[in-house]
């Protein structure tokens, strides 16, 4: 559906280099990085806002690189919603329609149509400025899709809203997304919006994207250590392979061989999810290949679950419940085994 | 304790000398003259005629303004480029070179024996001593104050406005029209009231390049020059009631788009 043929631009500040992206019909991709990486300006490109220097953008197969942005059929959602202050919310939500000379009782009826999507009909007369964020975010979506676009682009669409707001309008925009099946394109920085709601997302680093996968391959398989570190991986560390299957990291004061599966390059990074790590009081018998004893250093309380901290020569990090937590009876100081299988540990 | 009270009170007497500094001039001239003198010079053809004039010579400056000027305001809001200080410092120029000057450097460009003044001739138009010699003293000396409100609502505006509008299907005419117009629209008022007042009180550039027709200030001055102070008094006290009342009124309609402009700006 959406082709990107390594798309560079160079700003004065800043460079995109080199995109090249495949968004399927109907997909809904998700473009995460922090702030300053490029990803705004990545979709001002695809819709036309900015000219690319080099490169190529297709929608279904048509080159559109040298389309201005009204004859590109995008719609364009920013993260404080740019709705018209001069125009009423009907007004706001037309504006794409009576734009294009559609008449009047059509223009009706589709306003109608989205506004009862959206569930904002009790808002069409108000004056942009008396809405809420929830409120101007759901009119801003009404107006960019009433002209039915090819791509729908959300600029950080929901870090606006507060954190109530947000989840329900996280659901919100799934179960459009569901219905209308709008070919989305959505940046964010935040990793757990993106799993709440992308088939696919694609990281972004520096005006690069550095790796593109399910949220699942990204949040088990990061690609490189900048990916690993911003979805808050914990357990990444720096290993030379000792033999087939087995790695090495240089602790404090000792040498730590960890068991792997697959091919590891002589000087390599793994990563272990904290929430791959069994802590045990005694050592067990199981398949798991790595099992270690170290010392809690610390243990902090995250609501939902508790993050311990493990020195094996190394800190190490492991989510528990706190069913775990009261069953096996830890504390600061108190010596414990970790146990991880060979197949949690990612090798890049 | 002390220290505030004296602040204070020194803020409130500088301030109030400063009011009586503007009041007391224009107080003294309004009520200088009995209404029945008032009455009877507004009643004299050569005065009213020429305040009428000075009224349409200072809005048909500011009406072709807003035509050349809208469109380099939005260009210069818009466009991101190294020669841009450079424009904008040439258009604040006639703000800071004598009036009379700038009179002079117009007669040697719209001169009848000058380039501008012998193409126009072409098309009969001169400037020298006609109404639209005046217009364009009053267009030359003005435009900055309409060109630097316009140019700082463009400003003000933010272009993803705009990048909207077009993600929407307009044009960059049907955006301009549709979007950076009437949001701009207090800032382009108040800069034209702004002209019209400048051009309405204008006499450097306006005298030398058309003595007459007369304009207000220059009848004022003529009056003043030949018969003194108790003939020119009253001409410049009706000039200055009926400026006061046609700004009083425009200001009260501008206040309302402006409430609306003030509006828009907090919620975004």
């Amino acid at each position: 559906m959406i082709k990107l043929k390594n798309i560079r631009k160079k700003l004065s500040d800043f460079t995109i280099n080199n995109i090249n992206l495949n968004v399927k019909k109907g997909e809904y991709l998700v473009i995460l990085g922090p702030t300053g990486t490029g990803k705004t300006i990545l979709l001002e490109l695809i819709a036309g806002l900015i000219k690319a220097d080099h490169g190529q953008i297709f929608f279904d197969d048509k080159n559109v690189s040298s389309y201005p942005p009204e004859d590109r059929k995008v719609g364009m959602v920013y993260q404080d919603y740019m709705l018209f202050p001069h125009l009423n919310v009907k007004d706001n939500i037309a504006f794409g329609l009576n734009i294009k000379g559609v008449k009047d009782n059509k223009i009706k009826s589709e306003v109608q149509d989205i506004v009862e999507l959206f569930s904002i009909d009790n808002l069409l007369s108000r004056n942009v400025r008396t809405l809420s964020g929830g409120e101007q975010q759901r009119v801003a979506l009404a107006r960019a899709l009433i002209t039915s676009p090819q791509v729908l682009l959300l600029d950080e669409p929901l870090s606006a809203l507060d954190p109530s707001t947000k989840e329900s309008f996280q659901t919100e925009l799934k179960k459009i997304h569901n219905k209308l099946k709008t070919t989305t394109l959505h940046v964010t920085h935040d990793f757990k919006e993106a799993l709440a709601l992308a088939d696919r997302i694609a990281v972004m680093n520096e005006g690069k994207i550095v790796q593109i996968g399910s949220a699942d391959e990204i949040f088990k398989k990061p690609a490189n250590n900048f990916v690993a570190n911003f979805i808050d991986s914990k357990n990444i560390f720096s290993v030379k392979k000792i033999r087939n299957n087995v790695v090495q990291i240089e602790g404090k004061n000792s040498l730590i061989n960890i068991s792997v599966i697959g091919f590891c390059k002589n000087k390599a990074n793994i990563v272990i999810r904290p929430e791959n790590i069994i802590i045990s009081n005694e050592k067990f018998t199981s398949t798991a290949l790595n099992c270690f004893k170290g010392e809690i250093k610390h243990i902090v309380d995250k609501i939902f679950y508790l993050e311990v901290m493990i020195d094996i020569g190394v800190e190490v990090f492991a989510y528990i419940t706190k069913q775990s937590y009261k069953k096996i009876d830890i504390f600061q100081g108190k010596e414990v085994y970790i146990t991880f299988k060979a197949s949690s540990v990612h090798i890049y | 304790m002390i220290k505030k009270a004296w602040f204070q009170l020194s803020v409130t007497i500088l301030s109030i000398i400063l009011i009586f500094f503007v009041m007391v001039p224009i107080v003294k001239l309004v009520f200088g003259s009995s209404p029945e003198l008032l009455v009877n010079t507004a009643k004299e053809k050569e005065v009213y005629s020429t305040i009428l004039l000075t009224f349409k010579a200072s809005l048909a400056a500011t009406l072709l303004s807003l035509i050349l000027g809208i469109p380099l305001a939005y260009f210069l809001a818009r466009a991101d480029f190294s020669a841009k200080v450079i424009i904008e410092g040439i258009i604040n120029l006639p703000v800071i070179i004598p009036h009379t000057a700038a009179g002079i450097a117009l007669l040697t460009v719209y001169g009848n024996n000058f380039f501008l003044g012998k193409f126009f001739n072409l098309f009969g138009i001169s400037f020298v001593g006609r109404f639209a010699g005046i217009v364009v003293a009053m267009m030359f000396v003005g435009i900055p104050f309409l060109l630097n409100d316009t140019l700082e609502g463009f400003k003000s505006i933010d272009p993803r406005l705009e990048k909207v509008s077009r993600s929407l299907g307009a044009s960059p005419a049907q955006t301009f029209f549709k979007i950076a117009l009437p949001l701009n629209s207090s800032h382009i008022i108040s800069g034209s009231l702004m002209m019209w007042a400048i051009g309405l009180s204008e006499f450097g550039a306006v005298v030398i390049m058309a003595y007459h027709p007369m304009t207000a200030p220059v009848l004022i001055y003529e009056r003043f020059a030949s018969f003194g102070l108790k003939y020119s008094r009253p001409i410049a006290a009706i000039m200055v009631i009926a400026s006061l009342i046609i700004f009083i009124i425009l200001r009260l309609v501008n206040n309302r788009i402006g409430m609306f402009q003030r509006d828009r700006e907090e919620s975004l």
